[in-house]
């Protein structure tokens, strides 16, 4: 009777484990989801708490809704409690196309002088799409500043990435780095309207050298402003 | 008594499935055909009467050679002074060879006399008008070579077929410029089909259709700034825009019924993959649907499956990219993507066969970029490419065989075509600037 119990028992404890090692062959997603909850914590300890950009911004604009009439949205509710994500619909029209009343980025410019202090390049770590540092985060400061000072103001944000990652991934990772830069700057307060996004993944480095130091260059975000009379 | 049950018990745990979690020897193997390669004797371009320079001659000859060298069914031995008498004398089976092809200029006409040996069976081929330009001369012995293909094995060749892809380089102001060019198979016959002064990547062969022969291509534009969709004819200046929608739009993907495009958008601030029904000869679009994102994670390089029920995409949804599939036609909720890639970090640019077996893409194997695929029957994933160069991009010939991907190193971008059965991938492009995101297209 005591040897059937304790065979059951291993029986039993088989079963558990094979449960165990099937969640486990889905060990990346966990790895993933992980990982995910790493950047989140080290995103929050760089720039401060979600919350209260969420209530700056709830507070200040009105944002343009991602289930607007020009696409049909997923209804991701489901996920609205694990993952607290601010995230910002693009302006509704887009620079330079036929119902915009801005120009192309021909006519956007590089800043230069005084506003050069202002718009400084943003670099990134590898894979990463939170800027890297503190000075990043007085840029961003500044830059939402400037645009709730000067309303008439509208920029481009691009977003690049380095040559040693694949191309077409780069230029998904280089949209997510721009329209991070646009969550950080809309937290601080600046008009989503003022800001739009542009990646260009790896297709314009900055130094086209294949070596540390380049990459670090090429890990950017830069501005082009222009001014609206 | 006691002890024998706790070592039972041990041999239970032991035994399962828990220790059991060790990953398989890798396999590598190479894309096989079934059947191997068989040799095809090509005669010298004997030339009669008044024709052109035998140095032009060498160039026909050329052509044909190389498109029997590397359709996966054939290679072509060395020519020989004994062959070649051999073949005057039409005593073939000297040759060493299953089939065998006599060209002959007369006159500025080629004529062409393919032979299956084995059979004892000749087939003459309309004559060609040459017209001394090699650009335009070239294209007709491409089409030479599938009318015997045809011949020989009742099924379509691709050495006419085209090949797009971007080519990057700069401009007189030392600004990034991309433009769309198109190919022969082999490389040669470059042809600009954009010519923006801007940036021009991502091209997307539109498939033909009964009654809708004009050639259509889709491209990503970077003209006003933020990068869109463009659809335009070979035979157009401008292309026009066919995705209307807020934000950046890239990499898109057409199905093989030519009905939808999928593409990446961050239309919702965040990087999503989109799909949009679309017309291609009436530029009638519906409206763009976002059918997958998901928090704090980037879409990209969507591709249908043949029937167009199917997108497989990348996603770092869990960390490093993969590639995934969902449907195409999913509800209002974000669907539960099927992986696929398991073995390899950095799964990236996937892109379905026309025959719907096999998925290629670009995995980082060893700290290099290589071309893999996916079998989608036997459920494995096979490396295909070796060596040195950051390899990426595939894409697939009509025929689900060949493989047309871009390589990388410090000093150059260059395309390259895997050939079934051959050991080596060819190079087909050459010179400065970048060659990269290659489209192969029909016939």
């Amino acid at each position: 009777m005591k040897k059937s119990v304790t065979l059951l028992v291993a029986c039993l404890g088989c079963l558990v484990l094979d449960g165990c090692k099937k969640e486990n062959t889905g060990v990346w997603d966990d790895s993933g989801s992980t990982i995910g909850m790493f950047k989140r914590a080290k995103e929050r300890a760089l720039w401060g708490s979600e919350d209260t950009g969420r209530e700056t911004f709830a507070t200040t604009f009105t944002s343009s809704s991602a289930k607007d009439d020009d696409f049909i949205a997923l209804q991701d509710d489901d996920l609205k409690e694990q993952f607290s994500e601010l995230v910002f619909a693009q302006p509704k029209t887009s620079p330079g196309e036929d119902d915009s009343l801005l120009p192309g980025i021909g006519k956007f410019q590089v800043p230069t002088g005084a506003l050069a202090q202002v718009f400084k390049t943003v670099y990134f770590n590898t894979d990463e799409y939170s800027p890297k540092d503190a000075d990043s985060k007085a840029t961003i400061q500044k830059v939402a500043a400037y645009l709730k000072a000067n309303p008439s103001t509208f920029i481009f944000v691009t977003g690049n990435c380095d040559q040693r990652g694949p191309e077409g991934y780069n230029q998904a990772l280089g949209l997510r780095r721009c329209n991070s830069i646009r969550s950080m700057l809309i937290r601080e307060g600046a008009n989503p309207e003022q800001i739009h996004t542009i990646s260009y993944g790896k297709e314009k480095p900055a130094d086209p050298r294949n070596n540390a130091e380049a990459w670090a260059k090429n890990r950017r975000a830069e501005f082009k402003i222009f001014v609206k009379k | 008594m006691d002890r024998i049950t706790l070592l039972l018990s041990a041999l239970f745990f032991l035994g399962s499935p828990l220790f059991a979690n060790e990953p398989p020897q890798e396999i590598r193997v190479r894309l096989e055909t079934e059947s191997s390669l068989s040799p095809v004797y090509i005669s010298e371009v004997e030339p009669t009467g008044d024709t052109f320079p035998s140095s032009y001659l060498k160039e026909l000859e050329k052509v044909i050679r190389y498109d029997f060298q590397y359709n996966g069914k054939t290679t072509v031995p060395e020519k020989t002074a004994e062959k070649e008498r051999e073949l005057k004398l039409m005593r073939l089976s000297s040759l060493g060879s299953v089939y065998a092809i006599s060209l002959l200029v007369k006159n500025k006409t080629l004529h062409c006399k393919a032979f299956l040996i084995q059979k004892n069976a000749a087939k003459n081929f309309p004559e060609i008008s040459l017209t001394g330009s090699l650009s335009e001369d070239r294209k007709k012995l491409h089409l030479l070579s599938d009318a015997i293909y045809k011949a020989f094995f009742e099924s379509d060749g691709i050495a006419s077929s085209k090949i797009l892809y971007s080519f990057q380089k700069k401009d007189t102001l030392g600004q990034w410029i991309s433009e769309i060019v198109e190919s022969d198979w082999d490389g040669e016959n470059v042809t600009y089909l954009t010519q923006d002064s801007s940036y021009s990547i991502n091209p997307v062969v539109i498939p033909k259709d009964r009654g809708f022969d004009k050639d259509l291509f889709l491209y990503v534009s970077y003209k006003n700034g933020q990068p869109k969709i463009f659809i335009k004819s070979k035979g157009e200046s401008t292309g026009k825009k066919v995705v209307d929608i807020r934000g950046n739009q890239m990499l898109p993907a057409i199905s093989k019924q030519r009905d939808k495009i999928a593409f990446v958008c961050d239309a919702s601030g965040r990087t999503d993959l989109f799909v949009q029904s679309l017309n291609p000869e009436t530029g009638e679009t519906g409206t763009p649907k976002q059918i997958f994102s998901y928090p704090r994670s980037s879409q990209g390089s969507p591709t249908f499956s043949p029937d167009g029920l199917k997108i497989a995409f990348v996603s770092d949804k869990d960390g490093a990219p993969r590639i995934y599939v969902i449907s195409s036609e999913p509800g209002r909720k974000r669907e539960t993507a099927r992986i696929i890639t398991k073995k390899n970090k950095e799964n990236t640019c996937p892109c379905w066969s026309p025959d719907g077996t096999k998925l290629a893409y670009s995995a980082k194997t060893g700290g290099i970029r290589q071309i893999w695929i996916y079998d989608f029957a036997a459920g494995e994933e096979k490396q295909l490419t070796y060596g040195p160069g950051n390899k990426e991009n595939p894409s697939w010939a009509p025929n689900s065989l060949h493989i047309v991907f871009n390589s990388t190193d410090d000093n150059y971008s260059d395309l390259y075509v895997l050939s079934p059965e051959q050991p080596n991938a060819v190079k087909i492009t050459k010179g400065p600037g970048k060659k990269h995101y290659p489209a192969w297209g029909p016939r």
